[in-house]
């Protein structure tokens, strides 16, 4: 019974989050020319409805179908969204050990170091990354990647400018949440026990924070879908987020292949995390 | 707190910038009516040609000129208080609605508040910047025969829309920490002993969250800003715009020389004369810098303050 109500909610939360992207989708509509037209916004939205639910066709641009195309983006851009996510993963993790390792008492100056780039625009990041490789090529006429795609495509760059902006919000939540860690009793205990401090970090905490670092992965990926649409336009992809903007059925499809998935991983995260089993028991 | 804060150097540095900032951008508009310097041709002796615009940066001005030979610096100047301005505004105004939202929303029973949570989730995925533009192109792109709409009434809103965005996640952040405090116990005794809603909403929760709210104002203004820039990298400028159908060699224009505009007007030079675009994103840089340096310090002025008056308990 717990199962089917679970179930119920579940879907019955997805529709909410589904109806309030399509609220949004025909958002242009209501300001069209700025005075409110409150009809035709509920004309579009019923249209929406009924398009969506009945799986209608939709249209790129007017023309042309939308459906295989938008697949094909969504994997690029997917592609791309997980190289990403690894590099700002294994950049995080390796500054991280470098601070615990040897500037374990400069800790401070890291942190205010990490949380002064960390507001520095994404922009500024990947534009000098692309001018820094245009002005190595000129001066030594190595090129290092990419730069634009217009036949081959550029893969490298993309990826080193989706990660590293994100990157140093990740390390400084790792820093905090070792830290945290580190303060508990079982440390002092594996401590006092003789184990080496490598092992330590390496077995125990990591473990332990794993899931604490997945509970603010929400902010990491939203600000990393918004890189993802500079990129797209920098690099003159065919990304997702780029044909998303084209029209209205993109960008409700879009929407759909950004939202429906996280929103589900969230909910079978919230299902198995640590709190909520401990809550059920 | 006044000592405190003006003995961090960061926080020193910080202000002056930004004050020197908006203090030029106004005394250009006062006193020099703000015009912009313009620098054309470099002759030598001989009256020959040397340079053209746009003259790269430490040759004529520190900063650079633009395509025609206008003082980059200078615009930047100019167009400080518009973006600084715009930005301020958005801020104070995301803040304002969440805020007041949150405290009607925070006392709600766990099942009406969760719905409403359900509702506000769909904008914590999809980024700010993909809606904001979806919504803002269709009004601020000039059609074809010329914008129907007028200035103010496109600006306005373009505001409404930026602080209209970021209400659900705010609102849902504040909130939770309103209720979070709620459970304590002192709650329930302020509640048997009579206090009304209102009372307890004023005079138990905010002072212990409206720390946050502070630190909350700075975060949220590098955010807008980071989204002015991205809008202005599309090319989808503060109060709309100008497009220059027909003649492909001009740009898209922007009002004011706001800074984003400005990005998105030169993003075409980006290879060719690269300080164009730079010199634009170094002002947005050293805004956001100077505005995360204040926060660092008003953070590190709480938490001295609050690890105080604990040690004074234990005494």
């Amino acid at each position: 019974m717990n199962v089917i109500k679970k179930i119920f909610y579940f879907i019955l939360h997805c529709l909410i989050g589904v109806e309030i992207l399509i609220l949004i989708t025909a958002f242009p509509i209501l300001f069209q020319n700025l005075p409110f037209n409150l009809t035709d916004y509920l004309h579009a939205v019923s249209d929406l409805n009924i398009k969506l639910f009945t799986i209608g066709e939709f249209k790129i641009d007017g023309k042309n179908s939308l459906f295989p195309i938008i697949l094909v983006r969504y994997i690029e851009s997917m592609k791309l969204f997980g190289l990403g996510l690894l590099l700002a993963c294994s950049i995080a993790v390796f500054v991280s050990y470098l601070t615990f390792f040897f500037f374990k008492n400069k800790m401070h100056w890291v942190k205010n170091l990490l949380k002064a780039a960390e507001s520095i625009p994404d922009l500024m990041l990947i534009l000098l990354l692309q001018l820094s490789v245009i002005i190595i090529f000129k001066k030594t006429g190595i090129k290092l990647a990419q730069v634009v795609s217009v036949r081959e495509k550029a893969v490298l760059l993309p990826v080193i400018c989706l990660g590293v902006p994100i990157s140093f919000y990740v390390t400084r939540i790792l820093i905090l949440h070792i830290e945290e860690e580190l303060e508990k009793n079982y440390i002092l205990q594996a401590k006092a026990k003789g184990l080496k401090f490598s092992y330590i970090l390496n077995v125990h905490v990591i473990r332990n924070i794993i899931e604490s670092m997945f509970g603010s992965s929400k902010t990491v990926f939203w600000s990393m879908l918004s890189t993802l649409l500079v990129i797209d336009y920098l690099f003159n992809l065919n990304g997702l987020s780029r044909t998303m903007l084209l029209g209205p059925d993109p960008f409700i499809i879009g929407c759909l292949l950004i939202f429906v998935p996280l929103f589900i991983l969230y909910r079978v995260y919230e299902w198995v995390s640590f709190s909520n089993r401990k809550d059920n028991r | 707190m006044v000592q405190f804060l003006l003995k961090k150097k960061r926080f020193v540095i910080s202000v002056l910038f930004l004050t020197t900032l908006l203090t030029l951008s106004f005394l250009n508009t006062i006193v020099n009516n703000g015009e912009i310097e313009l620098f054309r041709f470099i002759y030598d002796d001989n009256g020959n040609l040397k340079a053209a615009p746009p003259h790269p940066p430490f040759t004529v001005y520190i900063t650079g000129t633009d395509i025609f030979g206008y003082n980059l610096g200078q615009m930047m100047i100019e167009g400080a208080k518009w973006t600084i301005g715009i930005t301020f505004i958005v801020t104070s105004l995301r803040l304002l609605f969440s805020l007041v939202l949150s405290a009607f929303i925070y006392p709600l029973k766990p099942r009406i508040y969760d719905t409403i949570k359900v509702i506000f989730e769909p904008f914590s995925v999809v980024p700010q910047t993909i809606i904001a533009y979806f919504i803002l192109h269709s009004v601020l792109w000039e059609p074809i025969d010329g914008f129907s709409t007028l200035f103010w009434q496109r600006a306005l809103f373009e505001t409404f829309i930026l602080v209209i965005i970021a209400i659900p996640n705010l609102t849902v952040h504040l909130s939770s920490e309103m209720r979070l405090v709620e459970k304590e116990e002192f709650i329930e005794a302020a509640k048997t002993m009579g206090g009304s809603k209102v009372y307890l909403f004023f005079k138990h929760i905010v002072p212990h969250v409206y720390e946050k709210w502070i630190l909350l104002f700075g975060q949220q203004f590098i955010q807008v800003l980071q989204l002015l820039a991205h809008l202005g990298f599309m090319s989808l400028f503060f109060g709309g715009t100008d497009v220059p159908y027909g003649d492909l060699d001009t740009p898209p224009l922007s009002l004011s020389y706001e800074w984003s505009g400005v990005i998105g007007g030169s993003i075409s030079y980006l290879y060719s004369y690269h300080w164009m675009v730079l010199v634009p994103i170094m002002f947005f840089v050293c805004t956001a810098l100077s505005m995360a340096f204040i926060n660092d310090s008003l953070e590190a002025y709480f938490n001295r303050r609050s690890a105080i008056t604990s040690n004074s308990y234990i005494k």
